[in-house]
């Protein structure tokens, strides 16, 4: 029997052994969490006919509208209520970036004139990406903050959100493509650089340098299409591919917003008020009703993905094609009828 | 003993077995099962401890027909004795010019007993004595696993009275809410063998029990959960039971079991998760209830030569949930009725030979089949299926003793059984002012009405999708050859060749055609689609009907051997070649899979007296033939999907499922599903009647069968689908069994059973297990939520989520059982806790060619709002069913015999605490009820029964 107990406790030791694993550690590390839940995106993060219980419900169709001519299409975002009721442009708060606002977002390799970047230089992940997967040739945007509406039972949905990041760029090493997910591994990367500060906390963060983006955040389960709401058939293309704390989310990029005085500066978005004959019939004119008129096409000096909307009246009823399309001529025209609309500032994001 | 030399005599033996092999593949089928036990022995000087060759061995009992048997001990002054039937003998053991000696020997399914008799020719009368060896043995030349319960001590204790519910009383066993079929060491519920009198009643396409039997005539059933030798291929466990048989005394066994509402507590728990009892709730009880009646009648018909035992057992039991969310009206009752034929014939011309007949039959019908658990709130009584099944099966054996050491076993099974489930108002009857509490709209029944889902609250209406009918036949045969011979040692030598041929006949009719899932128009009845108006219209599906027949074919060849080289030492090397073809309904070729199982084992007796045993084994099981697989392949109707256009007000086309190009099969690029488990196991005799142990056990399931979706092309969300690959909108299934499906289990199980005292019988065990691994599912038929969660290979980018904890991953099982016998009372609790199991919380997604989706690993889900946010990792928490503790208990008195005749009162007590645990959530974070209560135990119930034994 002496024999015995060593064996016994043999076989109890190895067994122990064996089974202290964690079968969760493959789940550990920078895994793509799966895409984030939208339940709790205010409604216009979440499409058309958007439902947050129910992810992928909604798609996002932009409103055509012109620029001194020229075809363009733009997304719409409204301003918060709270946002409205200070200052509506200013991304401040007590003098400082309101970082609440206009939260940090990891941008890697940021262009001049465009957030992102038009020849990526992370390693690409071997392999091809098939159709539908994330791009594997770039790393997407990671993301501290997600839009927050709120669903309380027989209370109106409410949002704080606004689509406004702040940059905090971050240069590539060499590391592989979407191989970082999200900021807690970003900023302890050693083959990326990034200035960092460490917060209140002593925790190191990435440090915004001072450009503000219009990233709005929207479901990833939604299709988004141009303005002919059909194309590109598959939904995809004209969002982008970023991560929240390991979660894939989905955003559209409107580009760097012009700043002053640590307040955004504003393009106009001009519709007419006056009636207006279309295929449908004869109303006062909408907004996103297709007739816009923009100042400037994405690209442009005077480009801005926020609006201040203006309406004019064109002094009697008139038809769609015969409404002016430069807002040159809306000015010289009709210039002593402009009034700022309500609101008087969307996001209007014109996308690549 | 025999004359031959060990070498000739093995040579013989591969002989035989090839000639069996040869001449039984041209048969049409062959099949399993290991329905003796045996005795080994020695015999040797009280005094010097010599051993004494030439004494003889005579062995009788009222199980075993033909005769008494005797044997002579061998030089070392060892005997043995196979293929015996389970039953206590009574061994003389005499030489000429001595005074015998008598022993009282248990013999039990599937073990070998030991007999250790010192004697002294000085002992001048005959010595007998009364204890009964082998009661507590060791098995001390087996590594096989799991435990052998026997009618007798089973009728002592509290039980479900069924073999797949006395199954739950091992180590190692644990069921899943809302499964028959346990998961035995790692295997899951699709992977056992079921076996009664030697006939593999597995289904071929479930691989669950296929058959029902009259529990008072089970001899004894043996569950094994590991350690198996080469005769058995199974990826689980095996459940082995052979019936009673005949004897050369009359016998008859009745008895009614009476499990009435007013015995019982009333079935009133909340259905949320923290709800106790409802003591104000003044709704009429939800009827719980059971009534069971059994006959048996045994004897002679030629003494010695030709016995029979007949059977019957009647059964109706009610199940039900109390009314709760969504539809909040008291649901009928699942109404279980079966009627339990069965016969067995037992006939020996001479005691060289043995031949068994046993046939069996369970017709059955349930009325609301759903309605024992969480559908019960669901659906109304229209939408609710009905299910008859049952069958016939018969087996019949024939065992040559050729030698004293030599014998052959031929048998040939067949099984056949069916399973209708449709519609409640077809197969069954409902009463019209039911159905009128749930609808006002529905009026008469009507087979033709397609049923509807409200997904707003999860309610079904009007009809169940479909009404399937099934038909499954087995042919089983099984040679085997068993041979005793010593070559440096003794072995007990085993070889044989088994086979199975199994068919598949179904039909699947959609009523109505077409079924539709509503969406966005509120919860019950008015939410339902309305085309007028466009409300809560969402998806419709149309399906013709369909049908077809699969066909299975197996063969297994096996050897295996027991060596004891010395007498402490067993080492059991062991191997098995296991081929198997299966076709679908449209006759193409499923797989064509074969593989190798060997087998080794040891088995040391450390302290070299029986009391000490070590044992360690190795073994590779494989699957080879699987209905489920080729069900999976077999070419369904084509679904066509409409989504609703809301701006249009009209069906238009969405996509298509099913068809002759869903499924893509690759029969000759297939890897064997397979299991290797490696045991090591300690036992120790305690106090000379009491045996504790403790073993470990790793078991590896891998390339377990799966549907990947081949067609769709998900966006990077894996929420909707972006376009198709062949460019039809389909899905379409590549069948395989992938090297990533696989999972582990990893467990240690320490028990502890023997009678510490005469009058008390007991078994105890604790079992901590861990079963994980990438591959959680099998064909989407191992989740909890009854195929809403699809398997790991259907939506790529959810695979991630799948590795984790596996679905019948339970950490502790704790179980108790036993009875007290004071006079002609006894005392026989049946106590289980087991703590929670694996879930996986759903999410909706739009798409409803995406269905339901997770959002973090199988096991956990996600944080909710408002406490927890759905997007931060840190949130994630377990999810898993709470613990649930089970306690029964039997009263047994028996009343002093008159005229020959035994009558016990019995009362039985289940869920004597009156616990109201919880044994299933609701896991659909859609629902308003996520996370409350689907089931409850069922509350305190009392049974009343009768028995009376002549």
């Amino acid at each position: 029997m002496n024999g015995a107990i060593p064996r016994w406790l043999l076989s109890l030791g190895f067994g122990i052994g064996l089974v202290a694993c964690n079968p969760y550690d493959r789940y550990s590390g920078e895994v793509n969490a799966g895409p984030v839940d939208p339940v709790g995106f205010p409604a216009e993060c979440l499409g058309a006919g958007g439902d947050h219980l129910n992810q992928g419900t909604g798609a996002f169709v932009p409103a055509a509208a012109l620029a001194h001519g020229t075809p363009v299409e733009y997304f719409q975002f409204n301003f918060s209520a709270k946002q409205l009721a200070g200052k509506p442009l200013s991304l401040q708060s007590k003098g400082a970036p309101n970082l609440k606002l206009a939260p940090p977002a990891y941008i890697f390799d940021p262009g001049s004139s465009d957030p992102l970047p038009t020849s990526p230089t992370c390693k690409p992940q071997p392999g091809t990406a098939l159709a539908g997967d994330v791009p594997n040739n770039e790393q997407g945007t990671i993301f501290t903050s997600l839009p927050a509406g709120s669903y309380a039972q027989g209370v109106a949905s409410s949002t704080s959100y606004i689509p406004v990041v702040s940059e905090v760029p971050v240069i590539s090493h060499g590391e592989t493509c979407q191989e970082i997910k999200s900021e807690t591994t970003l900023v302890s990367a050693a083959n990326v650089s990034l200035t960092t500060a460490p917060n209140a906390l002593g925790k190191s963060l990435g440090v915004p340098n001072g450009q503000y983006a219009a990233f709005a955040v929207i479901d990833p389960g939604a299709a988004v299409f141009h303005a002919d709401g059909a194309t590109p058939a598959t939904g995809l293309g004209l969002q982008h591919w970023g991560w929240y704390g390991r979660y894939l989310l989905a955003y559209l990029n409107g580009g760097y917003i012009p700043m002053s005085g640590g307040s955004m500066v504003p393009q106009t978005l001009y519709y007419p008020r006056s009636n207006v004959t279309d295929a449908t019939g004869t109303g006062p004119g909408a907004q996103g009703a297709g007739y816009d008129v923009l100042d400037a096409v994405r690209g442009e000096a005077g480009y801005s993905p926020v609006c201040a909307v203006m309406t004019y009246d064109a002094g009697g009823t008139l038809a769609v094609a015969d409404l002016p399309q430069s807002a040159a001529d809306i000015n010289t025209k009709f210039g002593p009828t402009l009034l700022p609309d309500v609101p008087a500032y969307i996001f209007c994001l014109q996308v690549q | 003993m025999s004359t031959l030399n060990s070498s000739s005599r093995f040579a013989r033996s591969l002989l035989c077995a090839s000639l069996l092999v040869t001449g039984l593949l041209s048969s049409s089928a062959l099949a399993v099962g290991q329905q003796t036990g045996r005795m080994e022995g020695r015999v040797r000087d009280r005094d010097s401890k010599t051993p004494m060759p030439q004494v003889k061995v005579d062995i009788s009992s009222p199980s075993l027909i033909g005769g008494t048997q005797s044997h002579l001990t061998g030089d070392d002054g060892t005997f043995d004795f196979g293929s015996l039937p389970p039953g206590t003998y009574s061994v003389v053991v005499s030489m000429d010019g001595l005074k015998p000696l008598k022993r009282q020997v248990l013999i039990q399914l599937g073990t070998t007993t030991p007999v250790d008799v010192e004697w002294s020719p000085e002992v001048d009368t005959l010595q007998e004595t009364v204890e009964v060896i082998g009661k507590n043995q060791m098995n001390a030349d087996s590594t096989q696993s799991g435990a052998v319960l026997n009618a007798d001590d089973q009728s002592k204790v509290a039980s479900g009275r069924s073999y797949q519910s006395v199954t739950n009383q091992v180590a190692g066993v644990s069921t899943s809410s809302g499964q028959g079929n346990p998961n035995i060491m790692g295997g899951n519920s699709l992977m056992n063998r079921y076996l009664i009198d030697g006939l593999d009643v597995t289904d071929p396409v479930t691989n669950g029990f296929s058959a029902n039997i009259n529990f008072d005539s089970i001899e004894s059933l043996q569950i094994l959960t590991g350690g198996m030798e080469a005769q058995y291929n199974s990826m689980g466990g095996v459940i082995n039971l052979i019936t009673t048989g005949g004897s050369d005394e009359f016998h008859v066994d009745t008895s009614v079991y009476e499990n009435n509402s007013r015995f019982s507590a009333k079935n009133d728990y909340g259905s949320g998760i923290t709800q106790g009892y409802r003591a104000f709730d003044t709704r009429p009880t939800s009827p719980t209830s059971g009534l069971q009646a059994n006959l048996s009648i045994s004897g002679p018909l030629v003494k010695q030569h030709l016995w029979y035992s007949l059977g019957l057992q009647y059964e109706k039991r009610e199940a039900s949930q109390p009314a709760g969310p969504p539809l909040n009206v008291q649901s009928p009752p699942r109404t279980f009725t079966s009627f339990l034929p069965r016969t067995k014939l037992t006939f020996s011309p001479v005691s060289q030979h043995r031949i068994t007949f046993s046939a069996f039959g369970d017709p059955t019908s349930i009325d609301y089949v759903d309605h024992g658990g969480g559908n019960a709130n669901l659906e109304t009584p229209y939408a609710s299926p009905r299910q008859n099944q049952g069958g016939y099966s018969a087996v019949l054996a024939w065992d040559w003793f050729i030698t004293s050491s030599l014998s052959t076993r031929l048998q040939l099974g067949y099984q056949n059984s069916q399973i209708d489930n449709g519609p409640q108002g077809k197969l069954g009857t409902i009463d019209p002012a039911v159905e009128a509490r749930y609808s006002t709209t529905s009026g008469p029944y009507d087979y033709n009405r397609p049923s509807r889902t409200n997904l707003d609250d999860g309610s079904f209406w009007y009809n169940p999708g479909l009404d399937t009918t099934d038909n499954r036949k087995t042919i089983n045969a099984e040679a085997a050859l068993m041979d005793e011979f010593q070559a440096g040692g003794r072995h007990s030598f085993q070889t044989g060749v088994q086979a199975r041929n199994a068919t598949h006949k179904f039909e699947n009719i959609t009523l109505g055609g077409k079924s539709f899932l509503d969406r966005g128009g509120g919860p019950g009845e008015a939410g339902l689609c309305n085309e007028a108006t466009g409300t809560g219209c969402y998806v419709r599906s149309d399906t013709a009907t369909y049908g077809g027949t699969e066909h299975g074919f197996s063969l297994g060849v096996y050897a295996q051997d027991r060596w004891k080289p010395v007498s402490w030492l067993t080492i059991l090397p062991g191997i098995r070649f296991d081929y198997g073809t299966t076709t679908d309904s449209a006759g193409r070729l499923v797989s064509q899979l074969s593989g190798f199982g060997p087998r080794l084992g040891a088995v040391w007796d450390i302290t070299h007296d029986n009391k000490t045993i070590f044992s360690a084994f190795y073994g590779r099981s494989n699957e080879v033939l699987s209905l489920l697989a080729a069900a999976n392949a077999s070419p369904t109707a084509l679904t066509t999907n409409y989504n609703w256009d809301k701006a249009n007000k009209n069906w238009v086309f969405g996509s298509t499922n099913g068809g002759p190009d869903g499924i893509i099969l690759q029969p000759h690029d297939l890897t064997t599903p397979h299991a290797d488990q490696i045991q090591l196991g300690l036992r120790r005799l305690i106090l000379s009647t009491m045996t504790g142990g403790i073993q470990y056990t790793y078991k590896k399931t891998s390339n377990v069968w799966d549907r990947t979706e081949v067609n769709q092309i998900l966006d990077p969300s894996g929420t909707r689908v972006i376009g198709y690959q062949n460019g039809n909108p389909s899905q379409v299934f590549l069948l395989s069994t992938p090297d990533h499906n696989y999972n582990i289990y990893q467990g240690i199980d320490f028990t502890m059973q023997g009678n510490p005292v005469p009058e008390l019988n007991i078994y105890g065990a604790y079992t901590l297990a861990f079963k994980y691994g990438p591959g959680a599912d099998e064909l989407a038929q191992l989740g909890p939520q009854g195929g809403t969660v699809q398997s790991q290979d259907f939506n790529a980018r959810q695979t991630q989520f799948f590795n984790g904890w596996a679905f019948g991953d339970v950490r502790h099982q704790i179980k108790l059982s036993g009875s007290y016998t004071i006079g002609g009372f006894s005392f026989g609790p049946n106590i289980s806790w087991q703590s929670g199991e694996v879930r996986v919380a759903t999410f909706t997604v739009n798409d409803p060619n995406i269905g339901n989706v997770l959002r973090s690993p199988i096991g956990t889900q996600p944080g909710r709002a408002p406490a927890g946010n759905p997007n931060d990792q840190n949130a994630i928490s377990e999810f898993r069913t709470p613990p649930v503790m089970t306690v029964d208990v039997r009263a047994v008195y028996a009343l002093p015999k008159f005229v020959g005749i035994q009558t016990n009162l019995i009362v039985d007590i289940f869920n004597v605490l009156n616990l109201g645990g919880v044994t299933d959530v609701v896991t659909n974070e859609g629902l308003a009820t996520f996370g409350n209560a689907a089931s409850h135990q069922a509350p305190f119930r009392a049974q009343l029964a009768i028995r009376a034994i002549y």
